[in-house]
């Protein structure tokens, strides 16, 4: 074991005392960018809050300022202007005749036009002269039992002379005041003239274009009495108007209130707030992503660490496996080696069991041949013929054992020879072959033809066998009556080199083309033609110990043609079972 | 009593080929030039025993040996080694006749020094006659060192 690939292991991860689910998973957690999306989505609305009531303030300072100045604008313009007018024109005739008041009265309403109707209280204090419209003069006439009834010493003493009633809503929904000046003249007795002040018509030339941004609203005793609104701006929500206290010569005393309009407190000024809360979000929504991704990288890493280790794990198992296959292959090769020996020294046993079977016979054998000899050469004249027969019959018998035992002999021996490969040129061979056939050809007219023949690379006695094997059945198997003609020859074909001997001759029957290369078998009898059946299973026997294959064609009365093959590359050696000899 | 030199020592176990054999002979007028010895050992007592070293005479080396190869105790190619390895005995021809055509021993045979190889030959006209021919080649033909 590597102990150096031990220590570069990671833990086990089930070991590990903390670590949830997901991690063991190795899959990545969402929750860490959720909370850092939710603590970035938090800190920037906290942001944009704090900017927003920074802004706020801001607005609601500037809107108090505006309303204070404004209520500065007001008192001037009311107590400067309208009242003052009114007072100068009061105290400029108070104790007037009628017919005089009453034309004074119309020349003051018509310049000015924030009074709509002027009433003077006569001594016994009632509504006297009356001035102005019929509609603001009885609205004023209906705010003056209010205050009548009072003498104007009882006045002066109890309450302040002058102050506003009301107000009242006009017909045109405009709401007025009543206004009461105590005017004097010289030493004379005062007089109360009441007025009904139109605010708005007094308001709207200081106001209306006086306060860009801002939606302004007068109010006495919580009611409307002018409203102006900036551009047309949407109004906002109640906190964002500013009241002040409009301090007038005259009790009780207005109220200006201002608002910013909808331009100032989600325009320009909103951008910070706005940006502040654009980037906010994205760097809430980044940071979160980052999260993730953190996450998916430890995750990854977790899965990986977790893959490794069972990569790990399985490189071992795969180890251990490896030493228990080749543990397993290590028995099973010894197993196959110890029952190969086995087999080998059975092979051996048998072939040297048949040996001995065959040398053991063949002498006894040879004896019953020799002794049948010497009794036909000895005593044959003496020899009744029956007798002689049977001693032929007897001597014919050995013989034939013999030649059997021959053949298994050199069958047995074609196994159990040495293979020596060398180059040979088969064309010289072959002609070797045909000289040494000379004598068993079965007339001066059998021919052998020898065709084109490449070189191969076998061992040059067991070619020479299968060669002379072949050649010497081809002729032994002519027709019978005609002369043998036989024809050698060979060629490349993909990988193996093929070697053919044809003949003219018998042939056989195609079905059992097979069963010519076994051990004594024959398609022929002995009687038909000579020979124990061993040649062809040699041949068989000795080219699949180089590595090659036989066959053959033929059909009875057509000839046969026998083939062999060789490795072209010459290099397997095959045993003598025809199975490779490394 | 002296001993008789004879020509051709035949060294075979097997009473039948040695009946065959001693009969071919017989008829060619060889038997009595041909000692039979019925295995290796006796082959190495008639050679090399006590009896033959005392007696040192050279003469009772046979010009020929026909040597079976599978015998009971001493088997051919044992003699043939021990013959080989003897300086009386290193240079007669031997002549290996056995029913053995193995390449193995026919190699064993030259490699120990066996001058010849023989397959035992089964003729039903002339039973044994191919050894009348081999000694007469070795008797008469060959040229053996003095």
């Amino acid at each position: 074991m590597d102990e150096g690939r031990n220590l570069a292991r990671p833990p086990p991860l089930g070991g590990r005392p903390h670590g949830d689910a997901a991690e063991r998973r190795g899959t990545p957690r969402l929750l860490p960018a959720l909370v850092v999306l939710a603590l970035g989505l938090a800190g920037t609305f906290e942001l944009w809050r704090t900017i927003q009531r920074a802004q706020d303030a801001e607005l609601e300072s500037n809107a108090a300022a505006v309303a204070t100045l404004l209520a500065r604008v007001i008192e001037a313009q009311i107590d400067d202007h309208e009242l003052d007018a009114l007072r100068r024109w009061a105290e400029s005739g108070p104790d007037i005749d009628s017919a005089t008041w009453q034309r004074s009265a119309e020349l003051f309403l018509a310049d000015h036009p924030s009074f709509g109707a002027l009433v003077r209280i006569d001594e016994r204090g009632r509504p006297g002269d009356a001035a102005g419209s019929a509609e603001p003069r009885n609205a004023l006439r209906g705010l003056i039992p209010q205050t009548a009834g009072q003498a104007p010493q009882a006045v002066e003493a109890t309450r302040s002379p002058e102050g506003l009633v009301g107000p009242i809503r006009l017909a045109d929904g405009r709401a007025a005041l009543g206004v009461s000046i105590l005017a004097r003249r010289g030493r004379a007795e005062p007089r109360e003239v009441f007025a009904l002040l139109d605010p708005s018509v007094a308001l709207r030339r200081v106001l209306e274009h006086g306060a860009a941004g801002y939606s302004i609203r007068v109010l006495f005793r919580n009611e409307e009495l002018f409203r102006a609104t900036a551009n047309g701006s949407e109004e906002q929500a109640d906190r964002y108007w500013k009241a002040a206290d409009v301090a007038l010569s005259v009790n009780p005393p207005w109220t200006v209130a201002v608002q910013p309009t909808a331009m100032l407190t989600s325009g320009a000024h909103q951008h910070g707030a706005l940006l502040a809360l654009a980037a906010g979000l994205a760097v809430s929504v980044l940071a979160a992503v980052l999260v993730y991704e953190a996450q998916i990288v430890r995750a990854r890493g977790i899965r990986l660490a977790r893959a490794s280790a069972d990569l790990l794990q399985s490189i071992d198992e795969t180890e251990r496996e490896g030493i228990e296959v080749r543990e397993l292959r290590g028995a099973l090769e010894t197993r196959v080696t110890q029952r190969t020996a086995t087999l080998q020294e059975t092979i051996e046993e048998l072939e040297t069991f048949n040996y001995s079977v065959a040398h053991d016979l063949r002498s006894p054998m040879g004896a019953v041949i020799n002794f049948t000899g010497i009794i036909e050469h000895d005593y044959g004249a003496t020899l009744d013929e029956h007798v002689k027969d049977y001693l032929s019959r007897i001597s014919a018998s050995a013989a034939g054992a013999v030649a059997l035992m021959n053949g298994l002999l050199a069958f047995s021996q074609s196994g159990r020879e040495q293979l020596r490969k060398c180059d040979i040129d088969m064309r010289e061979l072959v002609e070797g072959v045909r000289d040494d056939l000379d004598g068993a050809r079965q007339s001066d007219s059998d021919v052998i033809e020898i065709g084109a023949l490449p070189h191969a690379f076998a061992d040059p006695s067991m070619m020479r066998r299968v060669l002379m094997n072949l050649i010497s059945n081809a002729l032994k198997f002519a027709a019978p009556g005609t002369p043998a003609k036989v024809e050698v020859g060979g060629y490349e074909e993909g990988r193996e080199i093929v070697f053919f001997v044809r003949d003219q001759g018998v042939g056989f029957d195609a079905r059992y083309a097979q069963k010519l290369f076994g051990v004594f078998e024959r398609l022929h009898s002995s009687d038909e033609f000579e020979g124990h059946g061993v040649g062809l299973a040699i041949v068989s026997r000795l080219i699949r110990r180089h590595g090659g294959r036989v066959w053959a064609k033929g059909a009875v009365g057509k000839g046969a043609q026998f083939f062999f093959s060789l490795p072209n590359s010459g290099s397997t050696d095959v045993g003598a079972n025809g199975t490779p000899e490394v | 009593m002296a001993r008789q030199k004879f020509d051709v020592l035949l060294v075979e176990d097997d009473s039948n080929d040695a009946t065959v054999a001693m009969r071919a002979f017989e008829r060619n007028g060889l038997s009595q030039h041909v000692k039979l010895v019925r295995d290796g050992a006796e082959a190495h007592d008639y050679l090399l025993g006590e009896d033959a070293a005392l007696n040192g005479e050279r003469r009772l080396i046979p010009r020929v040996i026909f040597l079976d190869l599978k015998m009971p105790k001493v088997d051919g190619l044992d003699l043939l080694e021990q013959l080989r390895s003897n300086e009386r005995t290193r240079s007669v021809p031997v002549v290996i006749v056995t029913s053995s055509d193995r390449e193995v021993d026919v190699k064993e045979a030259y490699r120990l020094g066996a001058n010849s190889f023989v397959v035992k030959q089964f003729d039903l006209a002339k039973p044994g006659e191919y050894l009348v021919a081999i000694a007469r080649y070795w008797l008469d033909l060959n040229r053996a060192a003095r």
